[in-house]
């Protein structure tokens, strides 16, 4: 499952938005993802709004794996980073400047952490909420358009206030492919997390290459052409 | 017209009550009429729009030009000036359920704050005011700047209200004894009955009519309960001094703040006097009325208010009020995201201070030197605030390391408001100095007051990357940062060049060392490093010894922030270890206390080897005492913070047991608060309960000797560790047999004194 993510994110095709939710490994495993593109040169766009990226993890990724092809400071060079400590900075950076900066940069791959992290703060209105994920919906929609790829990896454990339970479905209903790392498998075209979004289920159908009781060594994926040494990476990493 | 302090100010149905104490005592009171105004980023099609949607309100919307403090530019906004303060409050929230919050600026500031800073008053203003005979006010002449370095205060009348002493804190305790003591007579406020209570209290009230009413747990406890067995008793309780006016009162809240959570007890302020409740004000307890009023002063914060305000609103006050004044438009949330920034910089850039880990043990004939002020100096001095970080207008590599670029047009927000704060408390600091050595009773104002101070310019740098900072950004923050370890590496190859030898450093101070370095070596040192770095750094004094202990996880490794040492002047400085700690038992601090005692008698580590056996000799008497069931279980008790509510709790952890059996005991404790308790049984094994609170304590619990001893030879640790007395092996030496006993029943003589855990010892 966690090779397919990684090995369909390289191959998936530019203005994809790809969302992951489970628990904090969706975050190693997105920057494992953006690590293969930023092995290849291509700058990658990350926006953090859970404080989660791991600097020193992406530098042995490098290390462990672009096999010379570029050195942990290339590849870090390479990375932007802009975090976001409340809602209304997250809003602001994906509403109002995200899209010009990937602009700029011509990063065709963008990272978002915690998309939703900010928003469960109670001290924020739920106007302001809800108003910040519409125009954030809104910017990925528009990054969609001119081809960016975006991969939003947030957790799904941990408590959320009750009126904004309904968020992370929402957001996930608005991508085009959506993993849950907590089931085995996943489910393309708007369907949301398992549980969060069960009356939807039905519309959702599996991947073709997923199989149910697919496990976490998904050495079928592996073999189909992931690149050497990923199943160690993925070991080591994500477990 | 008459010439008075302004005393106290809140929102009323006229615009702005005010009330005026001169100096005869008497109080004036006056209103101002205020028609404030916030503004809205939308363009000027959207007017009519906004006048129809407020059309129930007294307001008026036109367009006007204010400045955008990050952009430095110009915007287009419509004002909308409210008519009635009373309504303000009301208008913003009608618009912001039809605009998104983007577009408010100028529209969560409070009234009352608002006011102070449309006119320039301030708390305690002094000056000639005119008012109309119906009391608006038309006319005032301030001979005071809330600058002012000296300033006179009004004669106030004080009236400190508190529950009769208890070992056991109002929170935990049911029954109404009062206590008031006004013009030098204290009176004891007691009966079964709360009409009693009440009544008699009314009748203080009006004889005394106090300016201000002190109280301990007013917030919490005391005005909540009165207030409301005032209404259940009716009986009149005067405790505003404007009968017309509520209480403006808030709510109790817990919240996170560097990774722990925090407890703050609401508000209960009151109208036309102050209420300060000195456990609800960090500021009372540190510098006292004298900090509450020059803090209230410069931050044009009212008096009520800005006593139970952190110091983070203080600041923030300071520069809400100077982008006011410069015309700046201020968000009504902080939005300004981190400028993105390529991995490798933000590898560089997220960084703390420089700390040098010292050498772990005992070293002689140390120097410490510490830079003064040094955050608020590098702000001050580099202009390093959020919109001049990276500024649109310049370009520069100001920023050491991170190449950032730092404005050289036009001085930030945070430097402009910090100067002042930073100049005030280094001429307080003097003054201070010059009258405690003619000791001149006086001295103690200023140390209030540069107190004070002290603790905004140690707040402002982390406020600096608050999250919830209005003028807060990470990029000035890791500026900050960048800009300190630039400083403390230039000083310590200065140092070096001279034959110093880096013991320690810990971001802003350092400990060194020279053979035969005598004080004035170290101040020509001092006045070098000063000028080449730019910030002044002084000594702090040379130590006959000082110890860093090991690490409490790793015995292997030293800790930056713990260490004792004795001066050669015979005073002793202590950071971070067991006698300095708040959750540690008064026994052990006491033994810690007495071992640093006697090794303060020596002036070398040879001295020390040498005391050893009269160090080792006064820790076994006191754990013998321990030991014996004979300590005094009040000596015992263990301060810790809940972290959870106590139904939250789903481990049987000490903290859990004892938050649970007060809930039982009707007493509801929130997150943050703290409990204090006596250790029965740690292990749970014999006793269940593991510990008890000191509120329902019975001498009979006894305390966990074995628990207790634990502690106490850790304490004994950190002291002789470099010796080679661990923990275990002092207990291997003195108490190689576990103890016969577990939980003593504390002593007679103790249980005698043990009416201390009767809450109405006093009343018979």
């Amino acid at each position: 499952m966690h090779l397919s993510i990684v090995e369909q994110f390289r191959a998936a095709p530019p203005g994809t938005l790809y969302g992951v939710h489970g628990d904090s490994s969706v975050f190693r495993l997105a920057l494992i993802a953006a690590g293969y593109t930023l092995v290849q040169g291509v700058p990658v766009t990350l926006v953090d709004g859970s404080n989660r990226f791991d600097l020193y993890g992406l530098a042995e990724f490098a290390r462990r794996t672009a096999g010379g092809r570029c050195t942990p400071d290339e590849l870090l060079r390479n990375i932007f980073v802009s975090r976001a400590f409340t809602c209304y900075q997250m809003e602001a950076v994906i509403a109002e400047r995200l899209r010009a900066f990937v602009r700029d940069r011509k990063s065709p791959v963008v990272l978002i952490f915690g998309l939703l992290d900010t928003f469960y703060d109670e001290q924020a209105p739920l106007r302001d909420v809800r108003l910040g994920v519409q125009r954030m919906m809104q910017a990925l929609q528009g990054l969609k358009r001119d081809g960016v790829s975006v991969l939003v990896a947030s957790t799904d454990v941990g408590p959320v206030p009750p009126a904004r339970r309904g968020l992370l479905p929402g957001v996930m209903g608005g991508m085009d492919k959506v993993f849950d790392m907590k089931r085995i498998g996943h489910r393309e075209h708007g369907t949301g997390p398992s549980g969060m979004m069960a009356g939807h289920r039905e519309k959702g159908k599996r991947h073709s290459s997923m199989k149910e009781g697919q496990g976490e060594n998904d050495s079928g994926h592996h073999s189909r052409g992931m690149a050497d040494g990923v199943q160690g990476e993925l070991q080591s990493l994500v477990a | 017209m008459f010439t008075a302090w302004l005393f106290d100010l809140y929102p009323s149905a006229d615009g702005i009550t005010l009330w005026f104490v001169d100096a005869e005592g008497r109080k004036h009171r006056g209103y101002a009429r205020f028609t404030p105004s916030l503004y809205l980023h939308l363009d000027v099609r959207h007017a009519d729009r906004i006048a129809r949607l407020l059309r129930t309100f007294p307001v008026t919307v036109r367009s006007a030009t204010k400045r955008e403090i990050y952009s430095n530019t110009d915007w287009p906004v419509l004002q909308v000036t409210v008519g009635s303060t009373a309504h303000f409050k009301n208008v913003v929230r009608l618009l912001e359920q039809h605009l998104p919050h983007y577009v408010f600026f100028n529209s969560d500031i409070p009234i009352a704050q608002l006011f102070l800073y449309d006119t320039g008053l301030f708390p305690l203003a002094f000056g000639t005011y005119e008012l109309a005979p119906d009391g608006c006010l038309l006319a005032w002449q301030l001979q005071d700047a809330n600058d002012a370095m000296e300033y006179t205060f009004p004669p106030l009348t004080i009236l400190t209200l508190k529950n009769r002493p208890d070992v056991v804190s109002p929170k935990f305790r049911k029954n109404l004894q009062l206590e008031i003591t006004y013009d030098g007579s204290t009176y004891g406020l007691e009966s079964s009955d709360p009409h009693d209570v009440l009544s008699s209290l009314e009748r203080h009230l009006q004889r005394c009519d106090p300016d201000v009413i002190l109280t301990e747990y007013g917030d919490a406890v005391l005005l909540p309960m009165l207030t409301r067995l005032a209404a259940e008793h009716q009986v009149p309780l005067s405790l505003n001094r404007d009968a017309g006016s509520g209480y403006i009162t808030s709510h109790a809240s817990s919240y996170f703040a560097y990774g722990k959570i925090v407890h703050k007890d609401g508000a209960f302020e009151l109208a036309g006097r102050w209420h300060l409740d000195i456990e609800n004000s960090f500021m009372m307890g540190e510098a006292s009325l004298d900090g509450v009023t020059e803090i209230a002063r410069l931050t044009q914060l009212p008096v009520q208010h800005q006593s139970r305000a952190t110091i983070g609103t203080a600041l923030s006050s300071m520069q809400l009020s100077w982008a006011y004044r410069h015309g700046y438009l201020i968000p009504a949330h902080k939005r300004e995201p981190e400028d993105f920034k390529s991995a490798d910089i933000l590898l560089l850039a997220d960084r703390g201070g420089l700390i040098f880990q010292p050498e772990m043990g005992y070293h002689e004939e140390v120097a410490e030197m510490d830079f003064v002020s040094m955050y608020p100096t590098i702000m001050v001095t580099h202009n390093v605030s959020p919109e001049t970080v990276n500024c649109r207008c310049c370009r520069n590599t100001a920023v050491p390391e991170l190449g950032y670029t730092i404005c050289e047009k036009r001085e930030g927000i945070v430097a402009a408001t910090l100067r002042t704060v930073v100049r005030r408390r280094g001429i307080y600091k003097k003054e201070k100095k010059r009258l405690k050595a003619l000791k001149d009773p006086r001295w103690t104002l200023y140390d209030h007051r540069q107190t004070a101070l002290k603790w905004m310019l140690v707040t402002c740098f982390g406020y600096l990357g608050y999250k919830n900072a209005r003028f807060g950004r990470i990029e000035a923050h890791e500026s900050v940062n960048a800009f300190s370890r630039d400083a403390i590496l230039q000083a310590k190859e200065i140092a070096e060049g001279h034959g110093f030898h880096f013991i320690h450093a810990i971001v802003d101070c350092m400990w060194l060392k020279r053979s035969g370095a005598t004080e004035a070596d170290y101040e020509a040192l001092a006045r070098e490093v000063s000028e080449k770095v730019g910030i002044d750094i002084s000594l702090e004094g040379i130590y006959n010894w000082i110890l860093y202990p090991p690490s409490k996880m790793d015995p292997r490794i030293p800790t930056a922030n713990r260490y004792v040492g004795w001066y050669t002047n015979n005073e002793i400085k202590i950071r971070g270890i067991e006698i300095r700690r708040r959750d540690t038992p008064v026994f052990i601090k006491r033994v810690q206390g007495e071992l640093l005692k006697i090794l303060g008698e020596g002036k070398t580590v040879a001295d020390l080897r040498g005391l050893l056996p009269a160090v080792l000799a006064k820790a076994k008497e006191s754990l013998d005492l321990l030991r014996s069931g004979k300590a005094d279980p009040l000596d015992l008790v263990v301060r810790r913070h809940l972290s959870q509510e106590a139904d939250e709790y789903t481990n049987r952890s000490a903290n859990a047991i004892v938050a649970q059996a007060l809930a039982e005991a009707g007493v509801h404790l929130a997150p943050g608060e703290s409990v204090e308790y006596i250790i029965i049984d740690a292990t749970g094994k014999r006793h269940p309960e593991k510990a008890k609170a000191v509120a329902l304590y019975s001498l009979d619990d006894g305390y966990d000797i074995v628990k207790y001893t634990e502690m106490t030879l850790k304490a004994v640790e950190t002291l002789l560790f470099p010796f080679g007395y661990d923990a275990e092996t002092l207990k291997n030496m003195w108490y190689p047999v576990p103890p016969r006993i577990h939980r003593p029943v504390a002593r007679r003589h103790v249980r005698e004194q043990g009416e201390l855990f009767n809450s109405s010892r006093e009343a018979g």
